[in-house]
């Protein structure tokens, strides 16, 4: 492109990004070799596998964790903190 | 209107004030200190009401937290010098490539090492290719408006970016001259207050300096067309500065050109002894004229080619030196001449290195190398300055 | 703030979310995820270079707060830039909060932390510490613990200890600059948590730093982070405790320290530590707990 042809921006044209949490739409559930599974019966809803997940990828909600397998990528801390046995691992694509 | 007798960096200081930047970061080193310490005994006297005054532990912190500031949205004003501008670098990339219009001033001094106090442009120069704008000074009136007009220029919607005012080390910054200091009401006038849309703000979170992939030259690029921009920026504002101070500046300073056959191309404050010396030499009948870089970057290429296309000889005297190469501006004008029609013999003079006086006598010296040159149509790259004391 | 008294009172809000480029199970991001919560939106991140800077990657970002990454050696005073603009700005409700590795807070930008802290800036300073320069690839930094394999102290036949150095006491250099400072573990979050709350009603500067256990450079299975950022904490390998007014306080005391041995098993960074190297890291261990135990409730700096 000839130099005089570039189009200027404006603020476009920084390098910010200007919407918050945007990432939460990408997907990292390719990097996952296993996934955690959720056993509704034994959770007690203690909080310990949300508070853990380093990517954010267990929502809470009024009925326990819900796991959101387009953020998770498999690290399996979930049911590793997992008192009751509530988490479970399963291999991906299996 | 009322001259007062300040240095160039008082004029800097008198720039910082008036502009009402409310934040100013600042470390020592000579022959900056004046300017700081104007600044800070304003502050300390209450007349910087809305401004913070900021001592750090280095130049590289002074630029990184006029980075904080500025991503907030706070209008900036530093300053430093030579050693110390050079601990910024890493981070002046990062101020142009966010786009962040700081205002700092520079005022010349040679590298180390050998250690020198004295001015030379070595210091700004190795900062051309950060993304700055950079504007150099021939006296402190200009300083004073420099700064006045780096703002208006910077905080330009179709700019968005740092600028450098340089000025000479001691021959301005410690040199008592006249000039207009206008009020806080003229300049309140001709720069607003600063409302900038790309910065963090109270509801509005951001994310800043994020590392990017594919789309780093399209960034760059942008960095490109804004300092393309701020050619046309620089002059519009000149009409709204003539009429509320009276003054008015170009993209290059022209003397005498109309009809010169050779042209010294200068920069900075040996522009005033140069000019001097050419009042003398046409009273010789030598059709003599000057071209004044005065805007470095974003680069004039027209100004500088229109007033030098019809030039016999060209002399570029840089005070600054690329060893192993040359003087730094002689292959810019080279390069800005060379698709002309008919191209002018261009010579280049490094000359005054760590602050070596440039006498008019010196400055006819080179005039008649380059009439030498001309004549044996054979150009040259010459060191003064090169007597043993 | 009201103090959380057990995980349950953890805010259920997040300003974090997921599809960020760190590893799987990365203890610096879980690190930032709970610090927002106790921060929220209206703060501002100030990041040096490592790691944490792949967070966002252009155009996405898993912040919903402000964030600005500068280099690697200037978080300190970027924040310092960022708290006086607000300020002057009027705006003194933003939290201004530095989120750095050890690498860029113990060593590279080490100065510009001092003054900063000197300076009681109000700003709350995170130090990461995942004892390297992880961002790199793991190699040694000044926090880099005795005998811990990285890439520019490997093992080898000349010297079989690996990190031969003894880590910098940052929390006692931090004390000593008249400041808040405190460890934090990402296995007692309600601890971490309280001290962030405390740091951000301060008037002043705050220094906290988390153990951000790392995966990838220590070496071990994503699924034990916070197993062994417990594990640390009871073997005295990272002890709690916080300096206030040069006074200490030990936050987690225990009547015995776990041996060291099961911490450094389950990770690739010690194996292969010789026996003589374990003995002196855990005669380290063992001095620095005595230390705090002596100095407990008292004047340390
Ligand atoms: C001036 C400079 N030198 C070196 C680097 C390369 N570098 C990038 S990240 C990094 C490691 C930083 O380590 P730390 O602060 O501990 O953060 P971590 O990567 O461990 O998260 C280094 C050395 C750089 N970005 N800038
Ligand atoms: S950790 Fe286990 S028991 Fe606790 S909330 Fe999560 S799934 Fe339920
Ligand atoms: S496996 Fe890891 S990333 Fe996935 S939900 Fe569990 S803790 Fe979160
Ligand atoms: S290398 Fe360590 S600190 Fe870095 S992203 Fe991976 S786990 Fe996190
Ligand atoms: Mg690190």
């Amino acid at each position: 492109m000839r130099e005089e042809e570039i189009p200027y921006k404006g603020i476009e044209g920084i390098p910010i990004i200007r919407e918050p949490g945007n990432a939460a739409k990408v997907n990292r559930g390719s990097w996952r070799l296993v996934r955690p599974v959720h056993h509704r019966d034994k959770c007690t809803r203690c909080k310990i596998c949300y508070i853990y997940c380093p990517d954010a990828a267990i929502n809470w909600t009024p009925d326990g964790p819900e796991i959101n397998l387009t953020s998770c990528k498999g690290c399996m801390i979930c049911a590793e903190e997992c008192p009751t046995g509530a988490m479970t691992e399963e291999k991906e694509g299996a | 209107m009322k001259q007062t007798l300040v240095t160039g960096n008082e004029a800097a200081a008198w720039g910082a004030r008036l502009v009402r930047a409310k934040y100013i970061p600042n470390f020592p080193i000579t022959p900056q200190t004046e300017c700081i310490e104007t600044l800070a005994r304003w502050s300390a006297d209450g007349e910087l009401p809305g401004t913070y005054f900021d001592r750090m532990e280095s130049e590289h912190s002074v630029m990184s937290a006029a980075v904080g500031a500025a991503a907030v949205g706070t209008r900036v004003f530093t300053a430093t010098s030579s050693q110390g501008l050079l601990l910024m670098h890493e981070v002046l990339y990062i101020a142009a490539g966010m786009r962040l219009p700081i205002v700092m001033a520079n005022i010349s001094r040679g590298l180390s090492a050998p250690v020198t106090l004295w001015s030379d442009h070595n210091d700004f120069l190795d900062q051309r290719d950060s993304g700055w704008l950079m504007f150099h000074a021939e006296n402190n009136q200009e300083v004073l408006d420099m700064v006045l007009q780096a703002y208006r220029i910077t905080e330009d919607p179709r700019v968005l970016l740092p600028a450098m005012v340089n000025m000479d080390g001691y021959v301005l910054s410690f040199t008592d001259e006249p000039i207009n200091i206008p009020s806080p009401g003229q300049v309140e006038e001709f720069l607003p207050g600063y409302d900038p849309a790309h910065t963090i703000a109270h509801g509005r979170p951001i994310t800043v300096g994020p590392p990017v992939l594919d789309e780093y030259s399209i960034f760059k690029a942008q960095n490109h067309v804004a300092s393309r921009n701020a050619l046309a920026v620089i002059e519009e504002v000149q009409d709204d500065f003539e009429r509320i101070f009276g003054r008015r500046y170009h993209l290059v300073d022209g003397f005498m050109l109309e009809d010169a056959e050779l042209v010294l191309v200068t920069q900075g404050s040996m522009s005033t002894t140069a000019k001097a010396a050419i009042l003398e030499m046409r009273d010789e009948g030598i059709k003599v004229g000057l071209l004044r870089l005065r805007v470095i970057r974003p680069w004039p290429n027209e100004a500088v080619a229109g007033a030098l296309k019809d030039a016999k000889a060209i002399a570029v005297i840089d005070r600054n030196v690329a060893p192993g190469k040359g003087g730094i501006m002689f292959p810019e004008i080279i390069e800005t001449l060379y698709n002309l029609d008919r191209r002018p013999l261009v010579s280049g003079f490094v000359v005054g290195l760590g602050g070596k006086p440039q006498t008019e006598s010196k400055v006819k010296e080179i005039t008649h190398k380059l009439m030498d040159d001309l004549a044996a149509g054979r150009p040259r790259m010459e060191w003064n300055d090169l007597e043993e004391t | 703030m009201q103090e959380f008294k057990s995980l349950k009172d953890i805010p259920e809000q997040d300003y974090f979310t997921g599809g960020s480029s760190t590893c799987a199970g990365c203890g610096p991001s879980l690190g930032l995820k709970l610090a927002l919560k106790v921060l929220g939106p209206e703060t501002i991140i100030i990041n040096s270079a490592g790691c944490m800077t792949l967070l966002p990657l252009y155009p996405n970002t898993p912040l919903k707060a402000s964030w600005i990454h500068n280099a690697i050696e200037n978080a300190a005073s970027t924040a310092a830039g960022a708290r006086h603009g607000l300020d002057m700005l009027g705006d003194k409700d933003m939290n201004v909060v530095v989120y750095a590795g050890d690498g860029a807070t113990y060593d590279i930008g080490f100065a510009s932390l001092s003054a900063a802290a000197a300076k009681n800036e109000r700003i709350i300073y995170i130090c990461y510490n995942n004892q390297s320069y992880g961002n790199t690839g793991f190699q040694w930094s000044t926090a880099t613990p005795y005998g811990s394999e990285t890439k520019t102290t490997p093992r080898g036949k000349e010297n079989p200890t690996g990190t031969t150095v003894v880590n910098k006491d940052m929390l006692k250099i931090m004390g000593a600059h008249r400041v808040y400072a405190a460890t934090a573990s990402l296995a007692y979050p309600v601890d971490f948590l309280n001290k962030l709350g405390r740091a951000k009603e301060r008037d002043g500067f705050s220094y906290i730093e988390l153990l951000g256990a790392c995966t990838a450079g220590w070496n071990y299975d994503p699924r034990l982070t916070i197993k062994i950022s417990k594990l640390a904490v009871r073997c005295g390998m990272w002890p709690l405790y916080e300096i206030e007014h040069g006074m200490l306080n030990l936050n987690k005391d225990f009547s015995e320290l776990k041996p060291v041995d099961e911490f450094l098993n389950m990770q690739g960074r010690y194996r292969a530590l010789p026996p003589n190297g374990v003995e002196r890291l855990q005669g380290l261990i063992n001095e620095h707990w005595a230390e705090l135990k002596e100095y407990n409730g008292q004047r340390y700096v």
